[in-house]
Formats: C-alpha cells, sequence, structure tokens
C-alpha cells in the first residue's frame, strides 16, 4: 500500500471515530492539533486501524506517538510481515 | 506546583493533558481542589518521604495500567482482572503496587471530571450529618473521603474503618496522623467487610469504589443495608464499563447497578450518573465509555 493511501485509510478511522469529517491529517499532525483525540479516542482509533489492516498492536505500542507519521510507520511496519507471509509484497 | 504536575503530564501524555485543562476550563473549582488536596498531603508525603513526582508517576502508571485495561476490554468485552482473590493476592497485599495504586487514584479525583463530580456529591451529601455519630467506612483506600468525613463528623463521632488490604490501612492511618493528629475517632479493622461483625448498626457508611471490586455485590449491599439503622443514610459509588487491573465486577449500564441496589433492600434518595467523557449517550454506548455512578442510600422502606 502507498504511503498517500495509507495516511488516507488512517484519515477516514479518524474522521470516523471522532465523528468529525473536516479533519486533515499529514505526517506531522499529533493529537493535540485534534480537538477531540484524547485517550480514550486514542484507544478507540487503534482498535479501529487493528480491524481495517488485519494488525494488532502490543500493550506496550500503546503509548503516545509523537505524531501521525509515527503512527503510520507503526501500521506499515505491521502489515509488511503480514502481507510478505501472504505473497501480497507491495513492490 | 499544579503547572509542574501538567506538565509532567503532559511530557508523558500529551492527551491527558489536555484533556485535563480543558476539564479545568469547565470546572475552575476543581483546579482550586487541586490546590487543597496538595496542601493535605504534603505533609503526609514529606513524612513518608514520597515526592509530588512520585505522586504524578503513580497517576500516569495508573492511566497506563486503564488505557491498557480498556484495550483489552474493548477487544474481548470482558475485564481483564480474573477474580477477587487474584486482585487481593497481586495488588491489595503487595506495598510498593498498592500506595502507586492509591496515590494515583487520589490525585485522579482532582483530575478526571466525573471523578470530581463524584467527590463534589459525597462532599454536598455528608454536609447534613448533625447528630449522627456511628459511621461505618467501607475501603478507606486512600484515605481521602475517610478525611472529608471527619471533617464533617462531631467530635463525639466513633467512625469504623473496614479494609481489606493492610497496606491501604497504613496508609490512611498514617494520612489522618498529619491531619487529624491526636484524634480518636477512628478505629480500623483490617478484614475482608463479609466477616467483619459490627457491634451496632450505623447512623452512615460511606464506600466508594469498591462495589466493582467484589464478585457478589448485591450480598455485600445487603450486608451493609443490614449494618445500617432504620434512618441512617449510605453513600456508594461504582461504575460501569469501567476496566481496571483489579475490576472484578462488570456492570454493563447504571440502570444495572440500580437494579442490584434495589435487590440489597436499598432505595436511592439522590445520585448522579458521571461519564468519563462528555460525550451523548450514542457516543457513550457505542465506546462503552466508563460510566461512574455514586448515591445516597436508605434502607427500603416496609423492609
Amino acid at each position: 500500500m502507498t504511503p498517500d493511501k495509507l495516511q488516507d485509510r488512517l484519515t477516514a478511522i479518524v474522521r470516523d471515530i471522532l465523528d468529525d469529517q473536516t479533519i486533515l491529517l499529514n505526517r506531522e499532525t499529533t493529537a493535540d492539533d485534534i480537538e477531540d483525540w484524547d485517550s480514550l479516542a486514542h484507544i478507540n482509533i487503534i482498535l479501529a486501524v487493528e480491524k481495517e489492516f488485519n494488525i494488532r498492536f502490543d500493550l506496550e505500542e500503546l503509548k503516545p506517538m509523537e505524531n501521525v507519521g509515527e503512527l503510520l510507520d507503526v501500521i506499515q511496519g505491521k502489515m509488511a510481515p503480514a502481507a510478505e507471509a501472504l505473497g501480497e509484497l507491495a513492490p | 506546583m499544579i503547572d509542574h504536575i501538567l506538565e509532567r503530564i503532559g511530557k508523558q501524555v500529551p492527551t491527558q493533558k489536555k484533556k485535563i485543562e480543558g476539564f479545568f476550563d469547565e470546572i475552575p473549582q476543581a483546579r482550586a481542589g487541586l490546590a487543597e488536596f496538595l496542601n493535605l498531603y504534603l505533609p503526609f508525603m514529606r513524612k513518608e518521604e514520597i515526592s509530588i513526582d512520585t505522586v504524578v508517576d503513580s497517576y500516569l502508571e495508573l492511566v497506563r495500567q486503564m488505557l491498557h485495561s480498556r484495550l483489552e476490554f474493548m477487544r474481548t468485552g470482558r475485564y481483564p482482572a480474573h477474580s477477587q482473590k487474584a486482585a487481593l493476592d497481586e495488588i491489595y497485599r503487595n506495598k510498593s503496587t498498592m500506595q502507586q495504586y492509591m496515590l494515583g487514584l487520589a490525585l485522579s479525583y482532582f483530575l478526571w471530571r466525573h471523578q470530581f463530580l463524584l467527590l463534589t456529591f459525597y462532599r454536598d451529601g455528608i454536609r447534613s450529618l448533625a447528630g449522627r455519630q456511628r459511621f461505618l467506612e467501607v475501603g478507606c483506600g486512600h484515605g481521602l473521603l475517610l478525611v472529608e468525613l471527619m471533617g464533617r463528623a462531631s467530635g463525639k463521632s466513633k467512625i469504623d474503618v473496614v479494609d481489606i488490604s493492610s497496606q491501604s490501612i497504613e496508609m490512611t492511618a498514617n494520612l489522618l496522623k498529619t491531619s487529624f493528629a491526636d484524634d480518636r475517632r477512628c478505629e480500623f479493622f483490617h478484614c475482608d467487610i463479609f466477616d467483619f461483625q459490627a457491634a451496632e448498626q450505623y447512623d452512615f457508611i460511606s464506600m466508594g469504589e469498591v462495589l466493582e471490586h467484589v464478585e457478589r455485590p448485591k450480598e455485600l449491599l445487603a450486608k451493609l443495608a443490614g449494618l445500617l439503622a432504620p434512618d441512617g443514610r449510605m453513600f456508594v459509588t461504582t461504575c460501569a464499563n469501567c476496566p481496571a487491573v483489579d475490576h472484578v465486577y462488570q456492570f454493563e449500564d447504571i440502570q444495572q447497578i440500580q437494579g442490584v441496589i434495589a435487590e440489597a433492600g436499598l432505595e436511592v434518595v439522590a445520585d448522579i450518573v458521571a461519564p468519563s467523557e462528555k460525550k451523548d449517550l450514542h457516543y457513550l454506548m457505542k465506546n462503552k465509555v466508563d460510566i461512574s455512578y455514586a448515591a445516597m442510600l436508605k434502607r427500603r422502606t416496609g423492609k
């Protein structure tokens, strides 16, 4: 999956969880930049990400992330082994 | 000191700091309450050689554990704690774990909207204790509610305090030594409340954050109903959808809590429902948001 596509899908998830279709994410966005992105919302976003991308976060990975870029990298990192196992590794 | 606390929280969990600042904006009395709490706890902390950073770190550890528990709860639909006995062995009997847990929990009363609302409800409820002299506190924990009660109860009062954790009793007793030196109104009983033999009935019973920790909440309330004087009052708090490392009984909503109260032979005189998030009902139910509940109870008429 391309980084742009991944970012679009994460944006859709965050918009759905926070019920705000105007949210725009980029790699530098932090939770502080989004009004309703608090601790509970973060858990719900992580759960939705797990479902969307068929991945699972370890408890220690729940620690706050620096920004959306870091979250995208973690998601990408978790998707790669799964895709490799399925022989679907993106070029 | 409050700014230092917020800064330390913000460095590790920015979303927490943001939430707390929003809460302080909404309810400025909470920030003032935090200052009062620190004044109360500082002499105790100095005596016990506990720094303010230790208290904040205890709070952050509580937050971390609660987020882990919540993730597990949202994945499985069940609380992560296996049993009351496991919580007793792993937490309540462990001195450092229990102290950290209680310090973090005490601080949360002034940093979390729902906790502060419950504390305010309690303070309002114990304003009218004139003439009441026999008190029972079940689960003194960090000692915060007991200190509030002692501030209101008359000098002739007798206050029995029961807790299953010797660590909680020790912490609360030490807190009282600094806040109410030479005050002999309290007597502590280290035992399971189900094994507690009371010498008399009580005019007022207080039990904060205990029901969700036991496997038989209805039986516990029924036991306390039997210990309550006919015209007595009982203050109880608990919560629904509130996973934590030692929460055992899973209330799914407030109606279920109220049902258990009624089945135990008690009647609600006044109550408050305080969700941990200031959201509409649809959001609360969809996301199984932690909802706290406090009630002032009396024995049901005719029982």
